[in-house]
């Protein structure tokens, strides 16, 4: 048998062109009882993120008096991805994606802010199609917006493939199941800083600066789209607020009847 | 990132204040001489600019400092704020508080009028109180105190009975604004009650019978999400306290 | 540009195994244009199809599929190819999907893809209850309607050979045509089109309609007998197999375990008999008969039922009848089997007539023949065919005569293939006379139960038959050899000629000077495609220093270029008696590559510093840049070093080097190296315009051949150690499975008879004990006793070094642990992969992506694998077709000795024109329409009427004997055989070899005194 090809006439697989990215969708605020909470789709990848803090440590021990410590839970729900199978959080791969997750947050995250206190971010995968790693930042950065935690920059998180001689952005399952070559690249848009890159996967030198353009390209437009998101939702928040009872303002007082 | 809110509006001070920005987003462009004031609260310098750390709206102090106000949920204590805390442990010479906020705050025994050494607030854990931020630094638990500078009470110290229930602190400003939300007159009119509007997100709520304080709770909470700007208020609460009056 | 926003999102939810839901998402766009230069919103780049088409043909699955011929046909232009189409020909049929492709991808034809399953405008959803062949019917059709109604200045015609749908299409507005009405109306501008058109497989289910309910009993019935699959239900049209069972009563079946699965091999000598390897049943299953192989063909993937045990048989043990080995000694035979319709049970066997010429093969593929005879092996029948495996080239053959061509209409006529494997093909034409001296392409088409054959269409003529030409073209078109002149793309890669070294070939600090050094190059006579050369010179120090220098061809040869895929897709060059099909253009392969003498030239170079006791103490690898002194052939070699008057520099060399070689090769046998024999032949070929054989004889080996060979093993082993050292997991290495001990069976079984006791328990002991083979009488035994041994091995195989554990690299011939080709780039695309690899490894180049890529490693080395091997098919048929032509006109009678014996005949081997052949001792059965057939009996019988005469064969002894015991033929016996040309049946001949008294042999031809 042949082998497949994963770009035919200039599209691809789902009939996207090689470097377009899936149909994206952000929510923010899902969860009444997090702190900051979102939901992030990249196609038929979704995911669900919720923060929680700064809060007490939990472990004294772990406690730094001058910056907040991050926690991060990842997990993939039984039913996410095509074949039934439960999960533990303490498997390989769950624990190199928290701490992937995590890393990549701190950078962004103004620890200094929050001195001795901790702030946990959960992130559950619903529906996994390709591009889990990257989905989850985009996630859990939402929901840290989300919970008002103070940020350097947003980041935004994108995955650049190579298959058959030609670099893909976004890779869905299909084609990540084809073996090729991986990187994905977390990304400040407003320094201009690569946060986290990660390769799977062998690939040539030229190739491989053509791939992480491409996925700071990405990045740069999920970016924008977050930053839409936030903004919608912050603005209807204030505007809730805001109608309901007019202007805000500094200080405050007791009413008792 | 192109600055401003939605993109295509030149950067400027006076131009950004009153609109959204997202973390990342440039609120000013600094001058090349000149000082600018940023309040402690979701603005921090970079390279050339002022940028925004959280999501919110860019205000101006009347003392012309800039700052984020954002709607989150986590209480960030401040000094000066009202807030409703739950008593979750006695010491000898304090009470540790839960607020709601990053770390539990601590109520000395004498921040109460009249206490003394000898003479100690009959406060024990799970009890209610209302009090007012002391101090709250980064590097330290908040303080908090039930007398005013005076030393007297002034409506602050233990909430006895009544029910405490928890809100957005968006909301509970709001509660707080003068004139309040009409759903608040909407409710007095049709029950009697009592409240103590904490900023840290806490509502203590009386009234004459604990079923009724629930219900009179139950509305107030509801009204926060349910119930639009122009809505009816006063069918919003007849409705929400039938409702909640049918199940208790 | 990120468009995300024109996509309309859909998700498309499919049962895939284990019934579970499967979504995925599909996108529909709005920027996917008609590929029409009169469509105003398509961007001119990507206008494929032409604005004055006479028409715009939007085809269907089943033509694409079937109708393949014709669509290359180059009267047949402006295609819209739909994505439907090309996904579900890619589902079905590999070989016709790569056919496809290449259509859509040259400009003359003007195929266009269109993306309708991606178009917003054309998207269709399958409608309930519409079935999977029925939603893509109408997607087409939406198709065609689209185009029409978009670009309504062409005529848009859908091309289905489908009446129901091109009724459907007229109901929508949207002209359809069969394929032949077509052909029909292009008669006048293309009026070889009609011939293309392949006609429609009648499906099984249409055929029996009403019988499906008792269907399955009564061939479960039917079936008992063997051939009893005539059954007699059909009332008109007898059915001739059984059906194939459905797909998805296979794959259960095969779950279960009570079908197996795999590949077909059919025999050499008969097309219904064959084998299919199972690991469930642990043995190769036996398909004996017409019945049993029930349609298939040669290569299908076939699904297998096992008979019951009392019904197992037997693998033929007597000589199969007409004979013909593959390549063109065309096989007679037709007769008995054409006319065996619905009897059943005609085992191929003793039918036709006239002697099989086969040419002698280096292993492997004679084993099925040998395997023990007379045990009855598991016996199968063939249920059904999950995969057709037919030739997309289709097969080459020639009309079978006799039958009456028609008056210029179209008829129907047989096709026999020249290759015995397959069956022959009823063809419908118009051009019957004409073809019947022809060698013509067939394609198949299908193969209906109720036909005794597969149908199939022409595709193209060769020419006359018998013409050397013409032949020659069968056999490359059997082993699949690209002939086809290169693209002009892939010319644009040579560089300009006249080539010579540049100064900044030789100021690149990369590139060795090693101008200076001696350097000559030895080849066979004539060879024009150099791509090695030696030199060495003694040191100071007292050691020698010897240098191999190959053609350094990936210099000119960059990976992902049109003329690097070439060279990868044809992989080697194939050498025929008078002519080379080339790897690379003749610029590269005579000139810039060839280490002619006299010119500078760039290589690749290993030099060793080795003792004078042929002790390596050193390798290193080098670009380098020579100028080579001479370049000799073996014979001019070994007459310097022979003549002690030379003493100029090359001549030492030459002399030191013969003296390392014979060092270095003492060393190779002592670790156990084999030193086998294969008969090669050599044509002296005329002047005259034909270049016809005058000659032949048995090819020369020299010292100075093994004096190449052995400094190239050298080269080979030292570059195999470095780039495994440096690539352990994707380096291209050659490899020689030690053979399973059953393999020697044969070789065991002939020599015991001989009282020669041999021991194969490791090359070691195997080259030993070779040695020991010796009869004193019989100077030749030892060579045939080692052309026999040589015929027990595997082949040599390409694998990447990461699909195969370090302890299985071993080449068991050369007794070397490891191995590659580096020697040979020009003509071998193996040792420019590993010249990239060595280059890699020295820093000079990048590794290439194809090897850093396991998978595309694999594929590459299992292309190099296939091609190999055709091409020595190919050089060896050709050498058959020579002998023939050879023998043409000549009575020659020669020397020979038997090789194998059968119950009806003797295999025999002639040293002197490289010739294995079955000479018959009883006359075949049937042979009355032989022609051929009686001959080599008769001849036989010139010393006593011995038709009648029954022969015992007793395996044990490997002895023949006739029922009177007058005459006795062992293995290894010398006998006389007279090789004439024979003209059989129609206009196949074949060598015919028949024994005669050894009185009558010549002196002149006897071989080894």
């Amino acid at each position: 048998m042949g082998r497949r090809e994963y770009v035919s006439d200039g599209l691809r697989l789902d009939g996207r062109r090689p470097k377009e990215l899936r149909n994206m969708r952000a929510q923010i605020g899902v969860l009444q009882s997090a702190d900051g909470s979102a939901m992030f789709q990249m196609g038929n990848t979704q995911v669900l993120a919720s923060v929680f803090g700064p809060r007490e440590v939990e472990q004294r021990s772990q406690l730094q008096h001058d910056r907040a410590i991050v926690k991060c839970e990842y997990a993939m729900a039984a039913f996410s991805t095509g074949e039934r199978r439960r999960r533990g959080k303490t498997d390989r791969r769950s624990t190199e994606l928290s701490l992937v997750i995590r890393n990549t947050l701190e950078q962004t995250i103004q620890l200094e802010e929050y001195a001795r206190s901790q702030i946990d971010v959960y992130v559950q995968v619903l529906q996994a199609d390709g591009g889990t790693r990257c989905a989850c930042i985009n996630a859990a950065m939402l929901a840290l917006a989300d919970a008002g935690i103070k940020l350097r920059d947003v980041i935004a998180s994108c995955a650049a493939g190579y298959l058959q001689g030609t670099p893909l952005l976004d890779l869905n399952h299909e084609e990540d199941r084809a073996g090729g070559p991986d990187i994905s690249v977390a990304y400040q848009p407003g320094l201009g800083k690569i946060v986290a890159l990660q390769m799977d996967g062998r690939l040539p030198t030229e190739a491989f600066d053509e791939c992480v353009q491409l996925a700071i390209e990405g990045c740069k437009a999920m970016a924008g789209v977050m930053r839409k998101e936030l903004l919608r939702h912050t603005r209807a928040l204030m505007a809730a607020g805001e109608d309901a009872g007019g202007g805000g303002g500094g200080g405050g007082g007791a009413a008792l009847r | 990132m192109p600055p401003g809110a939605d993109g295509a509006e030149p950067a400027g001070a006076a131009a950004l204040v009153g609109r959204v920005a997202a973390p990342g987003d440039e609120v000013l462009l600094l001058p090349p001489g000149g000082r600018v004031a940023i309040g402690s609260s979701g603005l921090r310098p970079s390279g050339g600019a002022i940028v925004a750390t959280k999501s919110g709206v860019v205000r101006r102090t009347r003392g012309g400092q800039l700052w984020i106000e954002g709607r989150q949920k986590r209480y960030i204590p401040a000094e000066g704020d009202c807030v409703v805390g739950v008593v979750v442990d006695r010491m000898s010479e304090h009470f540790t508080v839960d607020i709601a906020g990053p770390f539990k705050a601590v109520l000395p025994m004498l921040s109460f009028e009249n206490a003394t050494k000898r003479n100690r607030p009959a406060i024990y854990e799970g009890d209610a109180v209302f009090a007012r931020v002391a101090q709250a630094h980064p590097d330290m638990d908040p303080v908090l105190t039930c007398v005013d500078g005076q030393g007297r009470a002034s409506n602050y110290g233990h909430l006895k009975g009544g029910h405490t229930f928890e809100c957005s602190c968006a909301w509970a400003r709001a509660l707080l604004e003068q004139p309040p939300p009409a759903v608040v007159a909407a409710l007095g009119a049709e029950v009697p009650f009592e409240m103590a509007v904490g900023l840290n997100g806490r509502v203590w709520i009386d009234a004459p019978s604990a079923a009724l304080a629930v219900r009179a709770a139950g509305a107030l909470r509801a009204a926060e999400e349910e119930l639009g700007p122009g809505g009816d208020a006063g069918a919003f609460v007849k409705r929400a306290l039938a409702g909640g009056g049918a199940g208790g | 540009m990120l468009k995300q926003k024109t996509f309309v999102k859909k998700t498309k939810g499919g049962n895939v195994t284990k019934a579970r839901a499967v979504v995925r998402e599909h996108y529909l766009r709005d920027d996917i244009w008609s590929g029409s230069p009169l469509d105003p919103d398509c961007p001119p780049e990507s206008a494929k199809l032409a604005a004055d088409a006479g028409a715009y043909l939007v085809i269907d699955t089943n033509v694409a599929l079937h109708q393949m011929d014709f669509l290359e046909h180059p009267a047949v232009t402006d295609v819209v190819v739909t994505k439907t189409v090309l996904e579900e020909v890619e589902h079905r049929n590999r070989a016709c999907f790569q056919r496809l492709r290449a259509l859509t991808q040259s400009d003359s034809k003007r195929f266009f893809v269109f993306s309708n399953e991606h178009c917003r405008a054309t998207y269709v959803e399958a409608a309930p209850g519409e079935g999977p062949n029925d939603r893509n019917d109408r997607a087409i059709r939406v198709v065609a309607k689209w185009y029409k109604d978009r670009l309504p200045g062409v005529r848009v015609l859908l091309l289905t050979s489908d009446a129901a749908n091109r009724a459907a299409a007229a109901a929508e507005g949207v002209e359809a045509l069969a394929p032949a009405a077509y052909a029909a109306l292009r008669a006048g501008d293309a009026p070889g089109l009609g011939d293309l058109v392949a006609r429609a497989e009648v499906e099984d289910d249409e055929l029996a309609p009403a019988k499906a309910s008792t269907s399955a009993a009564a061939a479960a019935g039917g079936a008992g007998g063997g051939g009893g699959g005539a059954g007699g239900r059909a009332p008109k049209r007898k059915k001739l197999f059984e059906q194939h069972r459905p797909a998805a009563e296979i794959a259960a079946g095969v779950a279960a375990g009570r079908l197996h699965q795999g590949p077909l091999r059919v025999s050499r000598f008969n097309p219904f008999e064959g084998w299919v390897s199972s690991a469930s049943v642990g043995d190769d299953i036996l398909i004996s008969g017409r019945a049993d192989m029930n349609r298939a063909l040669d290569g299908d993937i076939v699904a297998v039922e096992l008979l019951p045990e009392d019904q197992w048989r037997a693998p033929s043990r007597v000589l199969p009848g007409g004979g013909g080995g593959g390549g063109d000694a065309g096989a007679d035979g037709g007769e008995g089997e054409g006319e065996g319709e619905g009897e059943g049970g005609g085992e191929g066997g003793g039918e036709g007539g006239g002697a099989g010429l086969f040419q002698v093969a280096p292993g492997g593929e004679a084993l099925m023949e040998d395997a023990p005879a007379g045990a009855r092996r598991p016996t199968g029948r063939v249920v059904g065919v999950p995969r057709r495996n037919w030739r997309a080239r289709g097969y080459c053959g020639a009309l079978k005569p006799g039958e009456p061509p028609a008056g210029g209409g179209v008829a129907g006529v047989l096709f026999v293939p020249v290759d015995r494997r397959f069956p022959m093909i009823r063809i419908t034409t118009r051009q019957a006379a004409a073809l019947m001296s022809q060698r013509i392409v067939v394609a198949v088409d299908g193969w209906d139960s109720d036909s005794a054959y597969p149908h199939g269409h022409y595709v193209r003529s060769l020419g006359e038959i018998g013409t050397k030409d013409t032949e020659t073209e069968v056999l490359l078109i059997e082993n699949d050899i690209n002939t086809a002149p290169f693209a002009p793309a892939v010319y644009e890669c040579v560089p300009e000629q006249p080539w010579e070294v540049a100064a900044a070939d030789l100021a690149d600090p990369n590139r060795e000077d090693l101008r200076h050094l001696p350097v000559c190059s030895v080849d066979p006579p004539g060879c024009r495609d150099i791509d090695d050369a030696l030199h060495v010179r003694e040191l100071p120090n007292g050691n020698l220093e010897v240098g191999v220098h190959i053609a350094d061809v990936t210099h000119f040869l960059k990976p992902g270029t049109p003329m690097d895929d070439e060279a990868a897709a044809r992989a080697t060059t194939t050498y025929l008696v008078g002519r080379r099909i080339d790897m690379l253009p003749k610029a590269l392969t005579e000139d810039i590559c060839s280490l002619r003498g006299g010119v500078e030239r760039l290589t690749f170079s290993v030099l060793w510093e080795l003792t004078p006791d042929a002790e390596v103490l050193s390798v290193r690898f080098t670009k380098a840049a020579i100028l080579s002194r001479a370049a000799l052939s073996y014979a001019e070699a070994q007459a310097r070093i022979d003549d002690a008057a030379q003493t100029d520099e090359v001549t030492r060399g030459l002399r030191h080097l013969n003296a390392l070689a014979k060092k270095l090769r003492a060393g190779r046998i002592s670790r156990g190296a084999l030193q086998l024999a294969s008969p090669e032949v050599k044509f002296e070929l005329g002047d005259d315009g034909d270049h016809d054989p005058i000659d032949v004889g048995v090819y020369q080996l020299r010292e100075t051949n093994q004096m190449v060979e052995e400094f190239m093993l050298l080269a080979n082993v030292a570059v195999a150690e470095a780039i495994v050292g440096a690539y352990p997991s994707c380096s291209l290495l050659r490899r020689h499975q030690t053979p399973e001990p059953r393999m020697f069976e044969p070789l065991l079984r002939a020599a015991a008879a001989a009282g020669i006791a041999l021991d194969v328990s490791s090359s070691k002991a195997l080259a030993g004990s070779l040695d020991g083979a010796v009869r004193g009488d019989d100077p030749y035994f030892n060579t045939l006793v080692r052309i026999m041994a040589t015929r027990c091995m595997t082949q040599a195989t390409y694998f990447g070094s990461g699909d195969v554990a370090p302890s299985e690299y071993r080449h068991y011939g050369l007794a070397s642990p490891i191995y590659t080709h580096f020697t040979s780039p020009i003509r071998r695309y193996a040792d420019v992969v590993v010249h990239r690899l060595l280059s890699a490894l020295l820093g000079l180049s990048p590794l290439p992506a194809s090897v850093r890529d396991r998978e595309a490693l694999r594929g590459c080395s299992d292309n190099l694998n296939v091609r190999h091997r055709n091409a020595q098919m190919a050089g060896r048929a050709s050498v058959e077709l020579h002998t023939l032509i050879f023998f043409r006109g000549r009575e020659v009678v020669a020397d020979a000795r038997v090789t194998k014996v059968r119950a009806n005949g003797l295999i025999v081997f002639v040293p002197r024109y490289g010739i294995e052949g079955s000479v018959y001792l009883t006359p075949k059965e049937g042979a009355g329409g032989g022609g051929g057939g009686g001959a080599a009996a008769a001849a036989a019988g010139g010393q006593q009427q011995q038709q009648q005469q029954q022969f015992i064969l007793d395996e044990e002894r490997q002895v023949v004997t006739s029922a009177d015991g007058r005459l006795r033929f062992a293995v290894f016996d010398r006998c006389a055989v007279r090789i004439a040309v024979e003209e059989g049946a129609g206009q196949r001949r074949h060598l015919a070899l028949s024994l005669v008294p050894r009185e009558r042999l010549p002196a002149s031809e006897v071989v080894g005194g």
